[in-house]
């Protein structure tokens, strides 16, 4: 029966880390942006969303438990089809013939509490690894 | 004289169970935000002792039925609007007893060792 | 849900001296065979372990590795124990004045 060594647990765990600093990166852009009236393409700037999906990991394939190994990545970064947030603002250079200023469909505070829980989730991903570190190292040691 | 190195086996068996543990613990931690996603961990059943047909009087070795180890659903009824059932600091408080009970583990291998080159002699 | 450490088998006794001086049924020589026989299994499923934990095989774990090794060692050492003790009978023996 073929098992799996901690190799593949880091896998796992790397996995995570890399959907989390994804999601922390588009809230950072959507943060950014979130006055942006003028994106490239024109229009203002799209909100962008994170879509995570768990995957198969390499290091678990044909063990005995490889369906209950569970990694993580990005299945899609998507345009937020929500639509941009009307400001009366006759004075404004991008305004529209009715006066109004189209701003992006971003909301500062939901961004910032996405930031918080995949900076959570990111230290929880550091300390799962180290601990997978810790336990190969015990192994290292027996007989010594 | 007999040398039984088999003892060793069991705890073997466990530390590979506790590190296949960490492995799917670790992928809850992962899919801490991935929706629709339900806990998972890995249970063991423990063969128990049996005892060995003996080859002479009064020599008896005992020796542990493999070990039974089985995935299962650990995400009970809590879960967020997004269907992902995962409770972080659940997975955590796993994650580290486990890493106690590997590091239990391998000492008492280390141990078990110890007493087992005392027993095979220093060559002399 | 909680997992219990498993109980620990005790170290089989050494055998009682039968009839023959033999134990569990094998004299010194045979138990020396045996021995060695055992040492170099163990050996080469040591050198099988370490080969394939090098290659990066996902399958060969670090304890794994370890133990395997730690157990080779312990055979030889065992074996070389009882070559010796089998040496120092013959020595003894040969030694004895009739």
């Amino acid at each position: 029966m073929a098992t799996m060594d901690f190799f593949t647990a880091m896998e796992v765990s790397a996995s995570g880390l890399a959907a989390e600093r994804t999601r922390m990166n588009v809230a950072a852009s959507n943060l950014a942006n979130a006055q942006t009236t003028q994106a490239a393409g024109g229009g203002p700037y799209k909100r962008k969303d994170v879509v995570l999906q768990s995957v198969d990991v390499p290091g678990a394939a044909g063990t005995q438990f490889a369906q209950a190994v569970r990694g993580v990545a990005v299945s899609q970064i998507s345009q937020d089809a929500a639509p941009p947030r009307l400001e009366y603002d006759p004075g404004h250079p991008q305004a529209n013939a009715q006066g109004y200023v189209a701003y992006p469909n971003v909301n500062p505070v939901e961004e910032m509490v996405d930031m918080i829980t995949a900076s959570r989730a990111y230290e929880a991903g550091i300390t799962t690894m180290s601990t997978a570190v810790n336990m190969a190292e015990r192994a290292l040691g027996i007989g010594k | 004289m007999a040398l039984d190195l088999s003892t060793i086996d069991s705890l073997e068996a466990a530390l590979t169970y506790h590190r296949e543990r960490h492995t799917v613990l670790a992928g809850n931690v992962a899919n801490l935000d991935t929706p629709g996603f339900r806990p998972l961990d890995l249970a063991r059943s423990e063969g128990g002792a049996s005892e060995l047909a003996t080859t002479a009087p009064g020599h008896i070795a005992s020796v542990s039925t493999p070990q039974i180890v089985t995935s299962f659903d650990d995400g009970g009824g809590l879960q967020g609007a997004d269907g992902n059932a995962v409770s972080l600091e659940r997975e955590l408080a796993k994650i580290d007893a486990n890493r106690a009970r590997y590091a239990t583990s391998a000492e008492l291998v280390s141990r078990r060792l110890a007493m087992l080159r005392y027993a095979a002699g220093d060559g002399t | 849900m909680s997992t219990s450490i498993a109980p620990l088998a005790p170290i089989a006794p050494i055998g009682t001296i039968e009839q023959g001086g033999k134990v569990d049924g094998k004299d010194l020589a045979e138990s020396f065979s045996k021995a060695l026989a055992d040492a170099r299994g163990l050996e080469d499923r040591a050198s099988e372990a370490a080969q394939s934990f090098a290659s990066g095989d996902p399958s060969m774990g670090i304890h794994e590795v370890v133990i395997a090794a730690e157990k080779a060692n312990i055979a030889v050492r065992y074996a070389t124990t009882l070559k010796n003790k089998a040496v120092e009978a013959y020595r003894e023996l040969m030694n004895t004045q009739v």
